[in-house]
């Protein structure tokens, strides 16, 4: 293996673009990473998947600059020494339901060129159990709930302990308890790029949030600089406010309303969901 | 001391439609067998579903999750076609010895399904990533042979393009290979 010593951003991304026919994935998007945990948001259709794909030197990009861990995955032997340093979950990934959680992990750290048995006895039991399946990673794939498999394929990504993880919503299917055993794992890896629809997870989770709409990113900066957007701009009213540019009924039965306020309006504070949705109100008015 | 790799890419290869083709001609033979006439006849199509049935092997349900390991997915096909030709191969072999004593001359025609393996292998590989990846390749041994016995009438270059896999199997067998190669180096 090549020792390649990475200094300033692990991603650095300029102006990416993918196509599918007449269709743009992703259209133009620049993107940074040199350490902690990126999320990436946006609607389905956004391109998030595409662009999660380029990043993972799976899908080659049409245009723009690409380079991962120092490195330029357009040349053949980089994109190897890449895929050494990186892991990378897929969205529901399909799995062989013959391999137990114990054999498949075992195999892609085989396919991840370790050799060594003992070490891969050492670190597929290390990896499955850092995911919480000690005690079913003798049980057949096929056995297993949609969850279990979700992790068992977290655990694949992880083996190795890559300097670059990305993940392309690694909570799904997770109950709870899962999620956070999720939050605790990504926070001790070094760098993670991972997309989620679920806007708490961005907030427990990430330093910096990306938000795709039609294949660009119309938003870059911290979670709190996200929930700020929509600062001064949420109230809550016993009655809907057909002034408001959003209005969903909330839980203690009050409405909470986007846009701008009406006066003698009762203000509260933004979350990250009013700024996320004050955001896709502004990229599709 | 086999290499790491080599148990589990035995169990991750789809075994099955290799193994439903060596039946049905298994039970062809056995019939052949019973009956005193074997189905020369057949010997085309035969060839053709064994072929289909060695490149449907190759199909990686999870491929997707392997998709950014360092080695590489060439690699991995070529592994798995090192398990699935011989075993092929094997299958296509039995069933020819079973026709030697009732069909003098049949000899034993290995290329043409060499030719079908390969060139459906080169399709697959080349076809774009997704679901239908494999069945592409899969595709290539059952409609050229399937053209094939319906060609009559055809101009000289179009049926020499419909029974190259036949006349010419290792010129075409090279061709795919050197295909495999240029994508493989992609």
């Amino acid at each position: 293996m090549t020792a390649t010593t990475t200094t300033g951003s692990l991603i650095e991304a300029t102006d990416l673009a993918k196509s599918f026919g007449r269709s743009r994935a992703v259209d133009g998007v620049s993107l940074a990473a040199a350490g902690g945990v990126i999320g990436l948001l946006g609607p389905n259709g956004a391109g998030k998947t595409t662009l999660l794909r380029m990043l993972a030197t799976v899908l080659a990009p049409d245009a723009g600059d690409l380079r991962l861990l120092g490195l330029d995955p357009a040349r053949s032997a980089e994109r190897v020494e890449i895929r050494r340093r990186l892991g990378y979950l897929p969205q529901s990934p399909a799995l062989y339901p013959g391999f137990t959680a114990y054999d498949l992990v075992d195999y892609v750290a085989v396919l991840k060129e370790h050799t060594d048995r003992d070490w891969r006895r050492h670190e597929v039991r290390r990896v499955l159990e850092s995911v919480g399946l000690q005690d079913v990673m003798h049980r057949k794939i096929r056995g297993l709930s949609g969850g279990m498999k979700q992790r068992v394929a977290l655990a694949a990504a992880l083996v190795g302990s890559p300097e670059l993880l990305v993940l392309d919503e690694p909570a799904n299917g997770l109950d709870p308890d899962q999620r956070l055993r999720l939050r605790s794992l990504l926070s001790q890896s070094r760098t993670v790029l991972m997309s989620t629809h679920n806007i708490s997870e961005v907030g427990a989770l990430c330093q910096r949030v990306y938000v795709m709409f039609a294949g660009r990113v119309h938003f870059a900066g911290t979670p709190a600089e996200l929930a700020g957007l929509a600062a001064g701009r949420v109230w809550e009213d016993e009655r809907q406010d057909p002034q408001a540019v959003r209005s969903w009924l909330t839980a203690t039965g009050t409405y909470r309303h986007l846009g701008d306020p009406p006066a003698g309006a009762q203000g509260v504070d933004p979350t990250l969901d009013d700024g996320y949705l004050m955001l896709a109100r502004r990229a599709h008015p | 001391m086999t290499p790491a790799w080599f148990v589990p890419t035995v169990r991750a290869t789809e075994w099955q439609p290799l193994a439903a083709v060596a039946t049905f001609l298994a039970a062809v033979s056995a019939v052949a067998a019973y009956d005193g006439h074997w189905p020369v006849g057949l010997l085309g199509v035969a060839g053709g579903a064994l072929a289909a049935a060695v490149v449907a092997g190759l199909r990686d349900p999870a491929g997707a999750l392997l998709a950014a390991v360092p080695t590489s997915a060439a690699t991995r096909r070529a592994r798995r076609l090192a398990l699935l030709v011989p075993a092929g191969l094997g299958v296509w072999l039995a069933y020819l010895g079973a026709g030697q004593h009732l069909v003098p001359g049949l000899g034993w025609p290995v290329g043409p399904v060499v030719a079908l393996i390969a060139g459906g292998v080169a399709v697959a590989a080349w076809a774009p990533q997704g679901s239908a990846q494999t069945a592409a390749g899969v595709g290539v041994p059952l409609i050229w042979t399937a053209a094939g016995r319906s060609a009559g009438g055809l101009g000289e270059n179009a049926a020499g393009v419909l029974f190259a896999w036949q006349h010419h199997p290792w010129l075409v067998t090279v061709a795919a290979v050197a295909a495999l190669l240029k994508e493989g180096k992609r």
